[in-house]
């Protein structure tokens, strides 16, 4: 099936769908097209490295490409924006015990060091289904703003500039709401009892 | 990555899909709106016009603020127990500042950065409140118990409220979201527990920064970089271990538990004292583990304290506390000793006092004076004597030597063996008696003079205090007398033929007191003697008859 339009505005969603489950190669140029850069975005919070990130990129793209079909996304972005993610996440941890990764990602979990629960003692299984568990009712009972900029921040590793130019807010005011997004986690989890005073 | 960032990363994957799905799509629309636009350029008169025009602005409202812009100066550091007051004049005087100028600091301290010469136009401010835990000088030393959590309030000039995110206080790193309620951008306040050692624990903070625009920044230093927390120390105890007193000396031996080390070990800083009420009598250093005191008064209670100067690391600093007071008192009187052996009773004279000399001592019996050589080993004879020592001891300066007597009494027996030949003795269990027919203890001794003689004669000095004829035991003379610990007694002889004293006779051994005989119906059938029963008044059993070789020597 040909595209549908004169090829300079992009094809929506359905469109670009339709193209995977034809077989037609053309559905990754019209993603990358359409979302190429913002995919970026989200590998460059996590790897700060171009080559690394044009390299996940790509397996993105070819893990989008097997999973359609039979997957049939309800919101493309958001399918893949999860891939991206997780694929530079391998990359960031494959790459991260080589040496240190100057990155978004490193000092957002440098955040999440000082306000969550680790024990050695603890079965890893049974802590991170708790903890998630935990943090999920939290982020629930957070206001719209403060949800998403939890999950711009500690998701997708953007940074405090990138949030504030997105909100339309000031920097410091995106530091105070983390602050106490984070101030309210530990006392959440002082509360369930997870946390090394 | 460690293990806590893994699963760190793990839990924020898990995060709900419809949560991550709203919030990605609006990241995607917010993404896009908020990236750069590119613009068309303009032609080269547009561009260097622009550029001209965008500089000068820039100089303007750019450039020219960025030195003029409040950079927020940390100020110093202060503690307390209670949190801070709300407006700022109230916390001035709550709990003080620790500006310091550079000629009020104590060079002690020279390892410590000195701030800039900005900080000395600075005030000083040296108030204390109720929320002080305690100030010591200007350089703000401040006291805490071992283990006590306490607030540790940071002080900035920050008008322009830039948000302090992060500093270190002794190397360990503090971000916004630990600082106590309460806190704001020129007051931020942490609790701290100090440690359990005694001594100075110093709180340093360093590598303090804050939010400007788009970059993290350093605040500028114009206070005291570190403040002081002392934290007080157990006092130490002693306690006595031995005591030995003499007339005019005495001799302490001590301990001191001192588990923190206050005291120096040399015991420089030690000494005792001894009172007589209020008054200070004598002072002792100690030698060794003892002090040694002399020319003291003789039978005189006194007030023992121990004295001992340090510092407990709490408010009061190096002073001197008692860390013991007990009553002491000095001996009552001359130590004698009396040894019985083959020739008689020994006698020794000595003093029980390092400081005092023995002048003269004699003896009186009955009126009778005998003097003594003090210093050789007497022979008694056998008596109840006087003993009177006079001595001469120090008095201490402005009085000098003094002289004082003391007497005691004393009582020499005879041996029974002396005067008498032992026919039967003392026994509690019963044997066949043919007066009485039934079987009977004998509660006394029969004696019988020795070689053949009949007069019943004294075993001791005394006063006869009875005579009379008892209806088992006959004719009866009691002699009350007293011992050598100073206990009386009372000897009764018995079954006596004939009496020679009356009551109130004063006696003395070897005095004849009547003559053997068996007028006691329970001795009818036994041969002349005479029967002696001991008789202690202190003891309840048995009408207080003991066995006459209790006291007396065989």
């Amino acid at each position: 099936m040909a595209l549908s339009n004169n090829g300079r505005t992009p094809l929506t969603d359905e469109e670009i769908i339709r193209l995977y489950f034809e077989r037609n190669e053309s559905a990754i140029s019209a993603t990358d097209k359409k979302y190429g850069k913002y995919l970026i975005t989200i590998a460059y919070n996590i790897l700060r490295d171009k080559p690394d990130c044009e390299e996940c990129l790509n397996d993105t793209y070819l893990g989008t490409w097997n999973s359609i079909p039979p997957k049939n996304p309800s919101v493309l972005r958001v399918f893949l924006a999860k891939i991206m993610r997780n694929i530079s996440l391998d990359k960031f941890r494959e790459r991260h015990a080589a040496r240190r990764v100057p990155s978004e990602m490193v000092s957002a979990l440098e955040e999440l060091r000082e306000c969550t629960y680790y024990s050695p003692s603890v079965e890893e299984e049974y802590l991170v289904s708790e903890l998630s568990k935990i943090l999920n009712s939290y982020i629930s009972g957070l206001s719209e703003r403060r949800q998403f900029i939890f999950v711009c921040r500690y998701y997708y590793a953007d940074s405090i500039s990138r949030i504030c130019r997105m909100l339309g807010i000031s920097e410091s005011t995106v530091y105070r709401e983390l602050s106490e997004i984070r101030l309210g986690l530990k006392e959440l989890l002082i509360k369930e009892g997870y946390f090394n005073e | 990555m460690n293990k806590h960032d893994e699963i760190n990363l793990r839990v924020i994957s898990n995060i709900d899909e419809d949560i991550i799905d709203k919030n990605t799509e609006k990241r995607v629309d917010l993404f896009k709106k908020s990236a750069p636009i590119k613009k068309p350029l303009f032609n080269k008169r547009w561009v260097i016009g622009g550029s001209a025009v965008a500089a000068v602005l820039a100089l303007i409202f750019i450039i020219l603020p960025i030195f003029t812009r409040q950079v927020p100066v940390y100020q110093g550091m202060t503690v307390s127990r209670a949190p801070i007051v709300e407006d700022e004049d109230s916390l001035r005087e709550s709990v003080g500042f620790t500006y310091l100028s550079n000629t009020e600091k104590d060079t002690g301290r020279d390892k410590h950065d000195r701030h800039d010469k900005e900080s000395e136009s600075a005030t000083t401010t040296d108030t204390t409140s109720e929320t002080d835990i305690g100030i010591k000088d200007y350089n703000k030393t401040y006291y805490a118990k071992p283990g006590e959590e306490v607030l540790i309030t940071v002080h900035f000039d920050n008008p322009e409220k830039k948000e302090i995110i992060s500093f270190t206080l002794n190397g360990e790193k503090y971000s916004s979201y630990m600082f106590e309620e309460g806190s704001d951008m020129e007051h931020l306040i942490l609790k701290v527990k100090v440690g359990e050692e005694p001594g100075i624990s110093e709180y340093t903070i360093d590598a303090i920064k804050y939010v400007d625009g788009t970059a993290i920044k350093d605040v500028r230093m114009a206070g005291d970089k570190t403040v002081d927390i002392s934290i007080a120390a157990e006092h130490p105890t002693a306690e006595l271990t031995d005591i030995s007193t003499g007339f005019t000396s005495a001799d302490i031996t001590f301990d001191i538990k001192d588990d923190d080390g206050l005291i120096d070990s040399s015991l420089a800083n030690v000494r005792a004292e001894l009172y007589i009420g209020d008054e200070l009598s004598a002072t002792a250093l100690p030698d060794g583990s003892t002090f040694k005191f002399s020319k003291l008064l003789p039978s005189t209670e006194y007030e023992l304290r121990i004295i001992a100067e340090y510092d407990a690391f709490d408010e009061a600093g190096e002073k001197e506390y008692v860390i013991l007071q007990e009553a002491v008192k000095t001996a009552d009187s001359v130590g004698l000793s009396l040894t019985y052996t083959e020739d008689g009773v020994l006698m020794s004279t000595s003093i029980n006092d390092r400081s005092a000399t023995i002048i003269s001592a004699k003896l009186e019996r009955f009126g009778e004076i005998t003097s003594l050589d003090p210093t050789t080993t007497q022979l008694l004879n056998y008596g109840t004597y006087t003993v009177t020592v006079s001595y001469t001891y120090d008095a201490g300066e402005g009085v000098g030597q003094k002289t004082h007597s003391v007497s005691q009494s004393i009582s020499v027996f005879a041996k029974i063996s002396d005067l008498y030949d032992v026919r039967k003795i003392y026994f509690v269990s019963h044997s066949w008696n043919p007066a009485t027919q039934d079987y009977r203890a004998h509660t006394g001794m029969d004696l019988v003079p020795i070689d053949g003689g009949i007069n019943v004669l004294s075993l001791t000095d005394g006063e006869v205090v009875e005579v009379y004829t008892d209806d088992w035991w006959g004719k009866t003379v009691a002699v009350r007398f007293t011992n050598v610990d100073g206990k009386e007694y009372t000897l009764y002889y018995q079954s006596l033929r004939g009496i020679g004293v009356k009551v109130g006779d004063i006696v003395k051994v070897g005095d004849k007191l009547g003559t053997i005989g068996n007028s006691a119906i329970i001795d009818f059938y036994s041969a002349d003697h005479v029967h002696i029963v001991l008789k202690d008044a202190t003891v309840a059993a048995n009408d207080g008859i003991i066995s006459p070789l209790a006291v007396l020597k065989r």
